[in-house]
């Protein structure tokens, strides 16, 4: 009897391990706290490439001449070269996947790893993930593309080419050109000064939001489908800025004494609002606006309208306010 | 807020199931009224997490509609074949056992019948069906694919809803925005052609994950609603070239959405 009832106890308790196990999660590998970590020597220039599946990834500048490559959970990587020459400095890196880990078979990626990379400020980083966090500080170029992971950079100073399709793209207090590009998130960008009269900032989005906060650009183009669009601070002398949305609404916040040339083409149903003091052209009526085949011309000047501001909508709000 | 849009409706927005004319007036709404596009936000933000919760289900191939259909009708072959072996019980033991092999051979009869009904239905179906379709059965029912209306709200008389893609000189004989702006007409013929060529493409390659299904069909929809806005608008003004190019910015937009979820199914695999 005594044994029947051990035999039983213990055919349930396996049941329930059994049972316990089959319905757990996948394990967390982000209880895996193991650090694997490679360094190698670089020129101040070099470009260093990763890509990972799943899993965030996180690149910081620092002052010297060399990469550190980080796993913080585990998984084993590598630093290889892609140049030829390799009895000085890497000009180009990629980290990959050490201990026979295997990679994605299209694009070389990490199936699953969050990595940390510390490279030198004039690094150029091309930086790829599926879902994940992007995160980038203080370097000199940046191409990188998630799927539903969110981009973040701050401090850099070069050139920019983000790609996201549902994550949030933000960028702060840098220099250079920008390209920014998600589908369904929202751009934020603040405190961005342009390098040079050939830098500039394009964002797309098709539903986010944009927003666009003191930025000294001389070329800005946002386009949306339905989105909302929102800019704020003073305006480049001589810049060129093109906002276009099918339906939306697109707000510009500008300082009082702010000079400029509006041009815009608006769809019947589009509310215009300024409180600006705008002198229209001539051949507009009274209110500044004319209706023309089902569109609105509106074509009108802000003091010596030294930057032109571009504005196309079809549906929605144009609303251009002092502050 | 007395006159927002319900949900269902809201719905129906999302899924691209409204009229054109419907579409338009709910996009117009929805971007004038922040109560409802906050409610459109969340209606996004619950089909992602219903597509999320439902990934293994989704990814998992399920009986389509038509292959539903024939097993409903097999199952109602069988069941008036066992109807009459119901009815057996109500005669005498004797001549049960004198009908006996009459029953067998009834009931015999009638699953040679069915099996052969089901054959010729097999064969009509697959002679109607372009090959895509029949791969389609495969993979798991998408909720009403976007691009589809697009192309077949062009066509001026459009096929029975079993013709399986609209031929393409039959676009070739839609008036475009304009007479006097063929240019931009031969651009919408180029961009559908474009369209029309990915969406064949999307079919040879896996489906995407459910949460990038969501955002792929969200933002189809809202383009969807823009290219149908920007189109009357087009049409209404036939002599503007800033409508058409209104419209061209939809269509563009689409392509670009396509292309890009394109190469994502590519690395999806």
């Amino acid at each position: 009897m005594r044994m029947r009832f051990c035999a039983l106890t213990l055919l349930v308790l396996l049941a329930i391990a059994g049972g316990a196990s089959g319905h757990s999660p996948k394990p967390d590998r982000r209880k895996n706290t193991q650090q694997v970590e490679r360094t190698m020597a670089v020129t101040p220039r070099v470009a260093v490439s990763v890509c990972v599946v799943s899993g965030d990834l996180t690149v910081r500048g620092w002052e010297r001449n060399e990469v550190r490559a980080r796993s913080t959970d585990g998984t084993q990587i590598e630093l290889t070269r892609n140049d030829q020459l390799t009895s000085q400095p890497a000009t180009e890196l990629q980290v990959t996947a050490g201990g026979g880990h295997r990679t994605h078979p299209n694009a070389s990626c990490f199936p699953s790893a969050d990595i940390e990379l510390d490279v030198p400020r004039g690094a150029s980083i091309k930086l790829q993930t599926s879902s994940g966090d992007i995160s980038v500080t203080e370097v000199a170029r940046v191409d990188a593309g998630s799927q539903s992971g969110d981009i973040a950079l701050v401090k850099v100073h070069g050139e920019v080419n983000l790609n996201t399709i549902s994550g949030e793209i933000s960028v702060r207090d840098s220099s250079g050109s920008f390209k920014l590009h998600t589908v369904g998130g929202g751009i934020e960008a603040h405190n961005l000064i342009s390098n040079g009269s050939a830098d500039g900032l394009a964002a797309a989005t098709v539903g986010g939001e944009v927003t666009l906060d003191h930025l000294q650009m001389p070329n800005i183009k946002v386009n949306t489908v339905s989105g909302e669009m929102n800019y704020i601070g003073t305006l480049s002398r001589a810049g060129r800025y093109n906002f276009q949305s099918i339906s939306g609404r697109m707000g510009l916040a500008l300082p009082k004494d702010s000079s400029f040339r509006l041009s815009a083409s608006l769809g019947e149903a589009v509310k215009f609002n300024t409180d600006f003091n705008l002198t229209y052209s001539e051949n507009q009526t009274i209110s500044g606006v004319s209706s023309h085949g089902g569109f609105h011309r509106l074509e009108a000047t802000a003091g010596s309208g030294s930057s032109v501001i571009t504005v196309s909508l079809l549906e929605g709000t144009v609303q251009i306010s002092r502050r | 807020m007395r006159d927002c849009i319900d949900e269902g409706t809201l719905q129906a927005w999302f899924d691209g199931e409204l009229r054109p004319d419907v579409a338009a007036q709910v996009t117009a709404h929805v971007n004038t009224c922040a109560h409802c596009a906050g409610e459109l936000r969340s209606l996004k933000a619950e089909n992602s997490v219903l597509a999320t919760a439902m990934a293994a289900e989704f990814n998992q191939s399920v009986p389509t509609e038509r292959l539903r259909q024939r097993l409903d009708a097999k199952i109602s072959a069988l069941n008036s074949a066992s109807s009459v072996t119901v009815r057996e019980p109500r005669w005498t033991l004797s001549s049960l056992f004198a009908l006996r092999p009459l029953a067998y051979a009834s009931v015999a009869a009638i699953i040679l019948l069915a099996a052969f009904l089901g054959f010729v239905y097999l064969k009509k179906i697959n002679v109607n069906s372009p090959p895509k379709e029949a791969r389609r059965q495969d993979i798991p029912e998408l909720p009403q694919p976007a691009p589809e209306p697009t192309l077949v709200k062009h066509v001026e008389n459009p096929k029975p809803e079993n013709s399986p893609r609209p031929p393409r000189r039959m676009k070739r004989n839609t008036p475009g925005p304009g007479t006097n702006e063929p240019s931009f007409a031969r651009q919408e013929r180029d961009y559908q052609t474009t369209i029309a060529k990915l969406n064949e493409t999307f079919q040879t390659k896996p489906p995407l994950r459910p949460s990038l299904r969501v955002e792929y069909e969200y933002n189809l929809a809202l383009i969807d609603n823009a290219i149908t806005a920007t189109r009357d608008v087009a049409r209404r003004n036939p002599k503007d070239p800033q409508a058409a190019q209104f419209m061209l910015a939809a269509y563009r937009s689409k392509v670009d959405l396509m292309n890009q979820f394109d190469e994502l199914r590519g690395l999806e695999r």
